[in-house]
């Protein structure tokens, strides 16, 4: 295989890695806000209450 | 103010250790959805990159990093100002680029409709997409063939996987789509775009007169000109398939993958092509 196929293989599996990553980070800080927003709602539903 | 930068350091401190322990915990409630739900995440960054990739729309992207970056910046250390901005900015900004993109969502929504996009094949009519691939190549074939008859030079380079950028680069745009008339006429030796090669992907010729590499490693026939030698050059850096019209002879001849196959009639070259770019393509039966 030459070089620059090579490296264009190389290239698409490090933007593929690299959107995996992404993809990760983009479900955890959607979970995170979710967490975020139900804690909020719990905790100004118990000042609430008193 | 340093206290007040030092609050909110310790708050942005807090924030992001809070961030890692929930990420720890999320990980060990990690179910098969969540992975379904990654790998979706996955491809649709994949496609993004790909459509503002294709679209020239670097600049455009880094941009809208920017702002992303100085969005949250301003979210952390409660610059409620400018984060008021850019949330307005936000709201119209996707909407704005839904109005820009509105021709290749469309085009993109219609293949998804109508066919396979290259490497992942959707529900569609496979029929429809095959049928258009006889058709191009069969357009390829009837000007190839004319080109011969006439011993009218041609070199035709049609991509495949490996792009070809840096080689459209080099010639004169045209975009259009492939059709016999066309390609005679952009090889007729008196048209300026003449010269050179023309270049084709998924039944567009996308550009005339490019400048094709030398061969740094193959050996050609010292008998065979320039033409013959450039495509055989592509060849060894792309796996695109190079159609060669010889000027002198009108012999049909194809550069694949550093090799050089010559005396091609137009049935047979008909045939190899059919098999090479059509997908799906039977080798026993004739297409409809």
């Amino acid at each position: 295989m030459n070089r620059r196929i090579l490296g264009i293989r190389i290239g698409t599996v490090l933007s593929v890695v690299g959107c995996l990553a992404a993809a990760v980070l983009f479900w955890l800080f959607v979970k995170y806000s979710e967490f975020d927003s139900a804690q909020a709602i719990t905790l100004m539903t118990a000042a609430f209450r008193g | 103010m340093f206290s007040l930068l030092e609050i909110s350091a310790n708050t942005f401190v807090d924030d992001i250790t809070s961030f890692f322990s929930f990420a720890k915990n999320a990980f060990l409630d990690f179910s098969i959805f969540d992975a379904i739900d990654i790998l979706l995440l996955t491809v649709l960054f994949s496609f993004a990159i790909k459509f503002f990739k294709s679209r020239k729309a670097g600049a455009l992207i880094i941009g809208i990093g920017i702002c992303l970056a100085i969005f949250i910046f301003a979210t952390l250390f409660g610059l409620s100002s400018i984060r008021y901005i850019l949330s307005g900015i936000f709201q119209i900004g996707a909407l704005a680029i839904v109005i820009i993109f509105q021709p290749e969502i469309r085009d993109l929504l219609e293949k998804m409709g109508s066919g396979s996009i290259r490497g992942i094949r959707l529900f569609g009519d496979f029929s429809a997409k095959n049928r258009s691939q006889y058709k191009i190549v069969d357009n390829i074939c009837k000007a190839v063939h004319v080109l011969s008859v006439e011993k009218t030079g041609a070199l035709i380079a049609i991509e495949r996987t490996t792009k070809l950028d840096d080689i459209l680069e080099t010639g004169t745009v045209i975009n259009a789509d492939v059709n016999e008339s066309l390609i005679r006429n952009l090889f007729y030796n008196k048209a300026p775009l003449h010269d050179g090669a023309i270049v084709i992907d998924e039944g567009r010729i996308l550009a005339a007169a490019c400048i094709l590499p030398l061969p740094k490693r193959t050996q050609v026939d010292t008998n065979l000109g320039t033409r013959h030698r450039a495509a055989v050059g592509l060849s060894e850096i792309s796996d695109a398939i190079i159609i060669i019209v010889s000027e002198e002879t009108g012999v049909i001849s194809i550069a694949k993958e550093c090799e050089l196959i010559r005396n091609f009639t137009p049935d047979s070259l008909r045939k190899y092509l059919y098999a090479e770019l059509v997908e799906g393509h039977d080798v026993e039966k004739d297409p409809d």
